[in-house]
């Protein structure tokens, strides 16, 4: 309730102020924006990490920066951040980025501090919900429940954009750095449904991700983009017993360390920009070499091969109403689109193999600093779904809303 | 003979109605993407000229810099002006792109005005400033596109 009030009361003020963003609060030199948005979920199948049966309102989003630029040439920001996604965020706030930028031409300059990490077209907005059509992105590859793998960086990037070519323009990005894990973030919350009591502690790897971006001058208003991220990481727990205890081999208690090796993720994107019409697809594919030790036992060796990929379009028809819808398409192991022996004698059926999903969203800005969205799922498929997936049902819908308040 | 008429004022009135709405449909993309402004900036920059990729570029938060190494100070109106269409984009997409610069710490946000006097007033007093305008005055230079 007290989370209600507060964005009742955060969207008042904002339209209050009937300015576009453009326009930053400015005390003392320093540059203010933020913004607050509210969710709700309700679906027949649980969401990632919520429980969507019976309706959530654990969905939400807030951001405050700070920034302030010193001269020509450098640019200090900061931006506090706090969500909750059901079962993980609780709204506990966090720093976003936070980074100095020091710009010493178009084509060159450098950041340090926790800069976002770059991957597809938005995973360096994904919370950022007035910034686009949809409320929930397409979640093969902005999947909420593995967010905290790729957020952001500790650590350096450079960036730099092209002059005019005969060919268009490049620009590029590309981030060094650490990140962290929590043990009970979205990771953990996929652990417990799995096989695991709970995370008790994780270990990361130096992540490079980069980004090269061309729009060709030949075709005006197309964007094409290649990212890639690679890095290795480790998450150890107890062992829940939730597939049984093999022969004493292993107990409840057990711990076990899963091991990520050598993630590799790659996320081709194209979009196509014609007046108030925008027309966007992408294509991801991520492997990692996964290594389980139980007991200091080492009875898994395996890989991880992702696929996911979606198209969408949007268009907006007035200043304040754009309609939009995607369909996208994931496989948890792309090698085995329908599944393997192993996956059925878990007891999991053939249709948790892959999820697809066709979305429809309204998309409703009755004033410049305020954006409603509505928002419908048809889901064939349980392969995102962690609560109860056994017994998950095999089609699905989803209806989800949210209000947003920004300046 | 009656029933033909008829039909010829039908049809003649259906013709008239499809043209008006292929006009306001055309009228209405023509004018979203209308330079109807004059691009505007301090008179301390170092160029008269500009390509338009380069002022879509400005415009967009992309390039930062003016060829003396000084920052480039996107100004706008508050209310509409033509700043979007320059930027080759229509108003929400060009909000929506300096948001994602602001929330993601890329860019300090355009200044924006209440009105063209003011606006212009700080392109004259804001070394590297640049605008788009109806009507500019002896205080800023003036930057074609080439």
């Amino acid at each position: 309730m007290k989370k209600i009030a507060f964005i009742c009361a955060f969207a008042l003020l904002s339209a209050g102020l009937t300015v576009p963003v453009a326009h930053a609060v400015d005390v003392l030199g320093v540059d203010i924006h933020g913004f607050a948005s509210q969710g709700f979920l309700l679906g027949t199948n649980n969401w990632p990490t919520s429980k969507t049966e019976k309706g959530t309102f654990g969905y939400n989003d807030f951001a405050i920066n700070f920034s302030k630029e010193l001269g020509d040439n450098l640019h200090l920001g900061i931006q506090f951040s706090a969500l909750d996604r059901g079962a993980y965020g609780k709204d506990d706030v966090t720093i976003d980025w936070a980074y100095a930028d020091y710009r010493f031409k178009d084509w060159f300059g450098i950041r340090a501090g926790k800069v976002k990490i770059p991957m597809g077209l938005y995973n360096e907005t994904r919370d950022l919900d007035s910034a686009r059509t949809y409320v929930l992105l397409p979640q093969g590859i902005y999947d909420d429940a593995n967010r905290e793998i790729n957020l952001a960086n500790s650590g350096v990037a450079i960036y730099g954009v092209s002059p005019a070519t005969p060919v268009g323009t490049f620009s590029y990005l590309a981030t060094a750095g650490k990140y962290d894990i929590p043990t009970d973030g979205g990771l953990a919350e996929i652990g417990k449904t799995m096989f695991l009591q709970n995370l008790s502690s994780t270990d990361t790897d130096t992540a490079f991700a980069y980004k090269l971006e061309y729009s060709p001058v030949f075709i005006d208003g197309l964007k094409l983009q290649g990212t890639g991220f690679h890095t290795s990481f480790s998450a150890k727990g107890p062992y829940n017993g939730t597939f049984g205890t093999n022969q004493g081999l292993t107990p409840v208690g057990s711990e076990i360390d899963m091991k990520f090796k050598n993630l590799r993720r790659y996320v081709l994107s194209a979009e196509y920009v014609f007046h108030d019409l925008v027309v966007s697809g992408e294509y991801m594919v991520q492997t990692a070499k996964v290594d389980a030790f139980i007991n200091n036992l080492h009875p898994v060796d395996t890989y991880n091969k992702l696929q996911a990929y979606y198209g969408g379009a949007t268009y907006r028809f007035a200043e304040w109403f754009e309609l939009g819808g995607y369909y996208s398409i994931y496989y948890p192991d792309r090698d085995h689109k329908h599944g393997t022996a192993q996956t059925q004698a878990l007891g999991l059926p053939e249709y948790s193999n892959w999820q697809k999903d066709a979305a429809l969203t309204l998309r409703f800005d009755p004033y410049k600093n305020l954006t409603i969205k509505t928002e419908g799922h048809y889901i064939n498929g349980t392969g995102l779904v962690n609560y109860n997936r056994a017994s998950a049902k095999e089609d699905s819908y989803l209806f989800a809303a949210k209000v947003t308040a920004s300046f | 003979m009656q029933e033909k008429g008829r039909k010829r004022d039908g049809t003649r009135r259906m013709a008239g109605v499809s043209a008006l709405i292929a006009v306001l449909l055309v009228g209405a993309v023509s004018a979203s993407f209308a330079a109807d402004c004059v691009i505007i900036a301090n008179k301390k920059v170092p160029t008269g000229a500009l390509s338009k990729a380069d002022v879509q570029s400005m415009f967009l938060g992309e390039k930062g810099k003016w060829d003396d190494g000084k920052s480039v100070k996107l100004a706008v109106l508050e209310s509409g002006g033509g700043h979007a269409s320059i930027a080759g984009k229509t108003p929400a997409q060009f909000e929506n792109t300096w948001k994602r610069l602001i929330f993601t710490g890329k860019a300090a946000a355009p200044k924006s005005f209440e009105d063209e006097s003011s606006l212009i007033g700080y392109v004259a007093s804001t070394p590297g400033a640049i605008a788009c305008v109806s009507h500019a005055d002896s205080s800023v230079k003036v930057i074609s596109v080439k």
